[in-house]
């Protein structure tokens, strides 16, 4: 074999290579739903006995080989789900279920990563929310569950809670934006803000969810950290006042 | 020839890349201001574990830490002093800074960002990382 035939033959193993190594299944949809034991159990069944009766004819290998592919399609197709389903190809937002050496940013060799905590133990009992971290930390506050310091060195220091409303109006079609002091100067004080990311006074922030998804004004912290924006109706959460239609008497 | 060969193993490496997934936690800070081109793999600040004990003014008020990963240029002759993380992780509150590995835990030639965060996800879905070119 020529040097040329060699290489075109290394250079068709590489891209096989690439290929496969591409082709990694990401986890979809959850287990726990997917996994109906009784019912894929019994269709297994059937699709066993359907085969062996077709065994009974004599067939070539070939073909039963095929036969035996096709139920194999035949099983992944029952289980998956519904190819109809709501989140086909989004990664179920459900608490990570990997342990922290292999969740993709920590060094497993790291003989350290074993001491670390896992999150999923650290929210075993913490309220469920969507997105992120998949955790109501407001919710776990109030409730009681964890107990966060307002101090590093005084436990019992208590925050300094204002509690007002800012409604913002906002141009599209959603609606209005309640901004809680409340919840926020339970965790964070005033200088956090004001007057870097928001000018205390009404009507001289501009602001635009584009700037948020970039991480200015609300996406400092929501989207990092606090909630993610795509909990739309936890901030957009008053209606808007109807505006009055004028009607104008038409004459013709 | 070679330049086919050349072409053919980077399209290897960046499949690899793409092979890689992110279970990070939402969150995640990963530190790389000054610590691969020291010699230290990069540091992973993980937000839930700190949330869950202290309130956002603790660090990002009383302790100065920017809202911003990677605005506070803090090398460890600065913990070392007892300011930002040496604040706590002196040996008694938390684990001291000769427990080098239990926060340089994370993997190498990966630049600073928060995980998962909607900026991140902008930038890039699939890889887990963010481009060399940062938005700013």
């Amino acid at each position: 074999m020529s040097a040329n035939k060699l290489r075109l033959v290394f250079n068709f193993l590489l891209i096989c290579f690439a290929l496969y190594s591409c082709s990694s299944v990401p986890e979809y949809a959850d287990k726990e739903e997917n996994s109906m034991p009784n019912k894929i159990g019994k269709s297994v069944e059937i699709k066993q006995q359907v085969s062996e009766v077709t065994d009974g004819h004599k067939k070539n290998t070939d073909s039963v080989n095929i036969e035996k592919e096709n139920q194999d399609d035949a099983i992944s197709i029952i289980n998956t789900k519904n190819p109809n389903q709501f989140n086909r190809i989004l990664k179920i937002n459900a608490r990570s279920k990997k342990s922290i050496k292999d969740d993709g940013i920590h060094d497993a060799n790291n003989p350290g990563a074993v001491l670390l905590q896992n999150p999923q133990e650290a929210f075993s009992d913490l309220p469920i929310a969507k997105g992120g971290n998949s955790v109501d930390w407001v919710k776990a506050v109030e409730l009681g569950k964890i107990k966060p310091r307002s101090d590093l060195y005084n436990p019992d220091a208590v925050p300094l809670v204002m509690d007002l409303n800012i409604i913002r109006e906002v141009k599209g079609s959603m609606p209005d934006v309640v901004f809680p002091h409340k919840q926020h100067t339970e965790v964070l004080d005033c200088t956090n803000c004001h007057p870097g990311i928001f000018v205390p006074q009404k009507g001289a922030n501009n602001m635009s969810m584009a700037k948020n998804l970039m991480g200015e004004m609300c996406g400092v912290c929501h989207g990092k950290v606090a909630f993610p924006l795509s909990r739309c109706t936890s901030c957009h959460s008053q209606k808007k006042a109807q505006k009055e239609i004028k009607q104008t008497n038409w004459k013709w | 020839m070679r330049t086919k060969l050349l072409a053919n193993l980077f399209f290897v490496l960046v499949s690899f890349l793409y092979s890689i997934e992110s279970n990070a936690e939402y969150g995640d800070v990963v530190l790389n201001t000054y610590a691969e081109a020291s010699g230290m793999k990069p540091v992973i600040f993980p937000h839930w574990f700190h949330r869950i004990r202290f309130t956002c003014k603790v660090c990002h008020s009383d302790l100065g830490f920017e809202l911003k990963a990677g605005a506070n240029k803090i090398k460890m002759i600065d913990i070392l002093e007892g300011q930002f993380c040496g604040e706590c992780h002196d040996g008694e509150t938390a684990w001291g800074s000769e427990r080098c590995d239990l926060c340089h835990s994370g993997n190498s030639e990966m630049n600073t960002h928060v995980e998962r965060s909607s900026l991140q996800n902008l930038l890039n879905t699939e890889i887990g990382r963010e481009p060399k070119a940062q938005v700013e």
